[in-house]
């Protein structure tokens, strides 16, 4: 059997990555987009945790990224469905393309 | 599992696939060893995704004027009662993985192990080596069908009821 080294988790973080990155891209639904950003959040942790696990002396670094990460985005996360709230409460819309206001 | 989180129609549907995605990715970060940001990933989507269905049912209720179809609560309970399970089954095999190591001190050689510890030792080592590799896609695999599997079964039953429905009201 092959041996599973780094480079399967830096692919599997890699590809969690761009899974996220379409669904923001295609995604027309604020909630949608919201979760297809914490998806790419993700894979981002995943690739540095796995960094920090695997490689030699890096032992605990990779983790903590990984917590900083996951706390920021959870404020980021907050503030996210605050803005969420208020546009449904204001606009009634789920839809992004039809929030244009700030369109030059 | 992150496709389908992107894919599903249905809020419901996507809530639960994201539940799942995220028990995932806490799984494979007990397999990294870091029990720390395992459960702090875990508690803090679960918390996020608990809060993002309790949003929804009151702006659709708001909005339609009666409670919201697409928060069964029967549904709501099961997906995170199987979120639940999934994650205990996967901290019981993290677990049962350290568990020869212990008794190993205990009782001194490993060689001398009664045959059902032979098993767990071998288990052990068969769950450090390919658990952390392939156990997030095997609990991917397995979440997939049983959430491809409550989905069907959910869409069947609506399908049947309004079936139902609109039989009566042509009989009527």
């Amino acid at each position: 059997m092959t041996n599973i080294g780094i480079y399967h988790y830096l692919l599997l973080g890699t590809v969690i990555f761009l899974i996220g990155l379409f669904g923001v891209v295609i995604s027309k639904e604020l909630i949608r987009i919201l979760l297809a950003l914490e998806i790419m959040i993700s894979g981002v942790c995943i690739n540095f945790v796995s960094v920090g696990t695997l490689c030699d002396g890096l032992k605990f670094d990779g983790v903590v990224f990984a917590v900083f990460i996951t706390i920021i985005s959870f404020i980021q996360t907050a503030i996210f469905i605050a803005i969420i709230i208020n546009i449904f409460k204001h606009k009634k819309i789920n839809d992004i393309e039809k929030l244009g206001e700030l369109k030059g | 599992m992150a496709f389908l989180i992107l894919v599903l129609p249905k809020f419901y549907q996507m809530i639960t696939a994201s539940i799942l995605f995220f028990g995932g990715i806490s799984v494979l970060y007990f397999g990294f060893n870091s029990l720390f940001l395992g459960f702090v990933q875990l508690f803090i989507y679960i918390f996020g995704i608990i809060s993002l269905l309790i949003i929804g049912y009151r702006a659709t209720k708001k909005i339609e004027g009666k409670k919201p179809r697409i928060l069964d609560k029967k549904f709501f309970f099961s997906a995170v009662t199987f979120a639940v399970i999934l994650i205990l089954i996967c901290l019981l095999v993290y677990y049962f993985s350290k568990v020869p190591d212990e008794l190993g001190t205990l009782l001194g050689n490993k060689n001398e192990y009664p045959r059902l510890i032979t098993f767990f030792a071998t288990a052990e080592t068969l769950f450090r080596e390919y658990f952390l590799a392939y156990g997030l896609v095997i609990i991917a695999f397995i979440s997939v069908l049983t959430g491809v599997s409550i989905l069907i079964a959910k869409e069947k039953k609506l399908i049947n009821n309004n079936k139902t429905t609109e039989e009566e009201k042509a009989n009527d």
